[in-house]
């Protein structure tokens, strides 16, 4: 058992996972139930994860939910956060409302599309950042796999809220959806609820994890709404051998 | 250089030296600021207005002042008589005086040109080659050496000769004021010789301590510290090709080499370099300076290296480059290097990204955020540089998106009364149902502030779940029909 476990381990560390057990520990997410689905116990060390809006003409909760993460990495390292985007509608106050220490974030904006995958990789190699989150319309197969050489180097997360192609190189992709909130005594708007989904993980088997949470605006963390549903991946999909 | 600002415009092939140029400023008294000598021959003279000039020769040619590209044209020509002397300087008085100079300290120069006569007539005739009409003096102070070379006859001052030079010069030569000039000359002082009788305390009770100051200077009474364009003990490393080089990997390599002398320079002196400068003097006798900033000292050469680079990328080589100087300009204290990743080195490192970001990217496009007490959601935040630490300030506890759209956008609302929230609104040509609504919250601009209609700010949801920040402009029953906009997104 011992043996498998070195061996599992050693084959992660070809294929550029982290190994669950490494001394740097995982952001958790603030659900027991994600962070219990996910290997490492949270979002780890020095690795890509892709955040994607489930449908491209509502970016919002996406956009939301990669604020809520930033605001996890930086609870378990110090050091500055790095939003790098080109658009110029970030509003600090609604974002500190997510559980984003905004005197810790800076805002990093390239005047062109050339320099977004520069600044990320520069940005990467700093064993000092924090955390970071990239606004990204899809990126090359070189330029995804340059930035998840560069994070496993520093040891610096990175999220990529993604509103192009689907991301290679990344350890997760999640897509994110708004859902109806529960006012408390059905006056007014709750708190935020998303839909979450885990479409893919390194070191998981194929399939999708769903959940349904909602935002603690107070505490920070979620509540689950509903329970966690395993969706395994499409038979049609895979080729039988025999 | 009496027609610099005539010999500038006819450099790239223009006008022909013998045809009267005139430089006129522009608004709406024109003067002449500077003519050439063919116009100067003719009668016109700088200051003269335009109108008077065209009466003289109406087919004059005028072309408009340019005092900032005479000033980079100026310091181009300093740092290019770097070649005779370590120290020079562009000269920077402009109020009696057409034309520009330039300031050499030929200290300990003038023998590699023979005599300080070779070194002025090198000076000369490269500059004319160059196209440049100039006089050049040589004496033991800065003062007398400026009178003689634009009032005197040029050449060399003998040493300590410098009392008997000025003694026939006009009192203009002092480098004084217009209006002091002028007095002297209403009291019969027209030459600077008339000055040397008179005794300092009613000479600076009447005119001020300029006279006094500028005669002490020009006679060596009194020393005159002239800035050079570089530091005199620069911190400089340097390194000449014996064939020119014209790849930009070479320049890489070479700066490869030259960059570790120059740390080892500033290890030894427990410095870090602030401001990096990379002169690149070019086989046409073009130079090119690169110039990097570090918010901080530093004697960290890949980061350094990366910096260069950036601006390598753009470098054009013409013909090749024949040498190249590295300078720390700037240096602060850095102590000798620490192993160990402390907290403080830490932040470092985050400066350090800060630089090559921002030196790429331009710091304008670094920004932190803190708030700002304003009842305007587009107001209430402030944007800091981004080296700025932003104290831990609380945000107010109200219900705000994370986006904020810079213009708020124009929706069609249905609301079933004015002061309602909207049941339904269509935004981006795309219909959406009100499923829950809170509101409104009135916001209104300071009353100090232009006087702007309130604002009544729903937050909604529709019927998918999206929410959404839309206002209504005015109060009710300003507007008819009621105006709406939608300003932000929530998550």
């Amino acid at each position: 058992m011992q043996t498998i476990t070195q061996l599992r381990a050693r084959i992660g560390a070809l294929e550029g996972i982290p190994d669950p057990s490494a001394d740097r520990p995982a952001a958790t997410l603030g659900l027991q139930s994600i962070d219990a689905t996910l290997p490492w116990g949270g979002l780890p060390a020095g690795g890509l994860h892709e955040i994607r809006a489930e449908r491209a003409d509502r970016p919002a909760a996406a956009q939301g939910f990669a604020a809520y993460c930033l605001g996890r990495l930086a609870r378990q390292r110090p050091g500055p956060l790095l939003w790098v985007s080109q658009g110029s509608e970030l509003y600090p106050p609604g974002l500190a409302d997510l559980g984003l220490p905004i005197e810790r974030l800076l805002l990093v904006r390239p005047a062109r599309a050339a320099e977004l995958p520069w600044s990320l990789e520069e940005a990467l190699r700093c064993q000092a950042v924090a955390g970071l989150l990239g606004e990204v319309r899809g990126l090359d197969l070189t330029a995804a796999r340059r930035l998840s050489l560069a994070a496993r180097g520093s040891g610096v997360p990175a999220l990529l809220l993604n509103s192009g192609a689907e991301l290679a190189a990344t350890l997760t992709r999640w897509r994110v959806r708004a859902l109806p909130s529960q006012a408390p005594f059905g006056v007014g708007v709750g708190a935020w609820r998303w839909d979450l989904t885990l479409a893919r993980c390194r070191g998981l088997a194929a399939g999708e994890e769903n959940w349904q949470v909602e935002v603690k605006h107070a505490t920070g963390g979620f509540n689950l709404v509903a329970l966690s549903q395993h969706r395994p991946a499409e038979k049609a999909g895979r080729r039988q051998v025999g | 250089m009496p027609y610099l600002s005539t010999d500038r415009l006819k450099k790239p092939g223009g006008a022909k030296s013998d045809e009267p140029l005139a430089v006129a400023e522009s608004g709406g008294h024109r003067r002449l600021t500077a003519i050439n000598r063919a116009a100067e021959r003719i009668g016109i003279r700088a200051g003269m207005s335009v109108a008077d000039a065209l009466a003289i020769l109406p087919s004059l040619r005028l072309a408009p002042a340019e005092p900032v590209e005479e000033e980079a044209l100026l310091s181009r020509l300093a740092e290019w008589s770097t070649n005779y002397t370590p120290f020079a300087a562009p000269d920077g008085w402009r109020e009696t005086i057409a034309g520009g100079g330039l300031w050499l300290d030929i200290t300990g120069c003038d023998h590699l040109w023979g005599d300080e006569a070779g070194l002025l007539g090198d000076l000369i005739s490269r500059l004319g080659r160059l196209g440049f009409t100039a006089r050049a003096a040589v004496a033991d102070t800065a003062g007398a050496a400026w009178a003689w070379a634009r009032f005197g006859a040029g050449g060399v001052v003998a040493r300590q000769g410098q009392r008997a030079a000025l003694q026939a010069l006009p009192v203009a030569a002092l480098r004084l004021h217009p209006d002091c000039v002028s007095a002297l000359i209403r009291l019969g002082l027209r030459r600077i010789g008339d000055l040397y009788p008179l005794a300092r305390a009613p000479l600076a009770a009447r005119f001020g301590t300029a006279v006094a100051h500028r005669l002490d200077q020009a006679l060596g009474d009194l020393d005159e510290p002239l800035s050079p364009l570089r530091p005199l003990e620069a911190l400089s490393v340097e390194r000449r090709f014996a064939t020119p080089i014209g790849r930009g990997e070479d320049v890489e390599a070479a700066l490869d080499h030259l960059l570790p002398q120059l740390l080892a320079k500033l290890e030894r002196r427990q410095e870090g370099v602030r401001r990096l400068t990379l002169d690149i003097f070019r086989v046409d006798s073009a130079c090119r300076q690169i110039a990097i900033g570090t918010s901080r000292p530093s004697r960290d050469k890949a980061t350094l290296l990366r910096m260069l680079d950036l601006h390598l990328e753009s470098l054009d080589c013409g013909f090749g480059i024949e040498s190249l100087t590295l300078t720390a300009l700037e240096v602060g204290p850095l102590p000798a290097r620490q192993v160990e990743m402390t907290e403080k080195e830490q932040s470092e490192t985050v400066a350090q990204l800060l630089d090559s970001l921002g030196n790429r990217l331009g710091l304008q496009r670094l920004q932190r955020f803190a708030p700002y007490g304003s009842h305007l959601p587009e107001r209430a935040v402030r944007r800091l540089p981004a080296g700025a630490q932003p104290a831990a300030e609380p945000w107010p506890a109200l219900r705000r998106p994370p986006i904020l759209l810079t213009h708020p956008e124009s929706v069609a609302v249905t609301a079933p009364l004015p002061d309602a929230p909207p049941l339904l609104f269509r935004w981006r040509d795309k219909l959406h149902r009100v499923r829950a609504a809170e509101g409104p919250e009135r916001l209104a601009a300071e009353w100090w502030r232009d006087e702007q209609p309130t604002r009544d700010y729903y937050l909604v949801e529709d019927e998918e779940g999206d929410r959404f920040w839309l206002y209504r402009l005015g109060l009710p029953a300003e507007f008819n029909p009621a105006r709406w906009f939608l300003h932000g997104l929530f998550s």
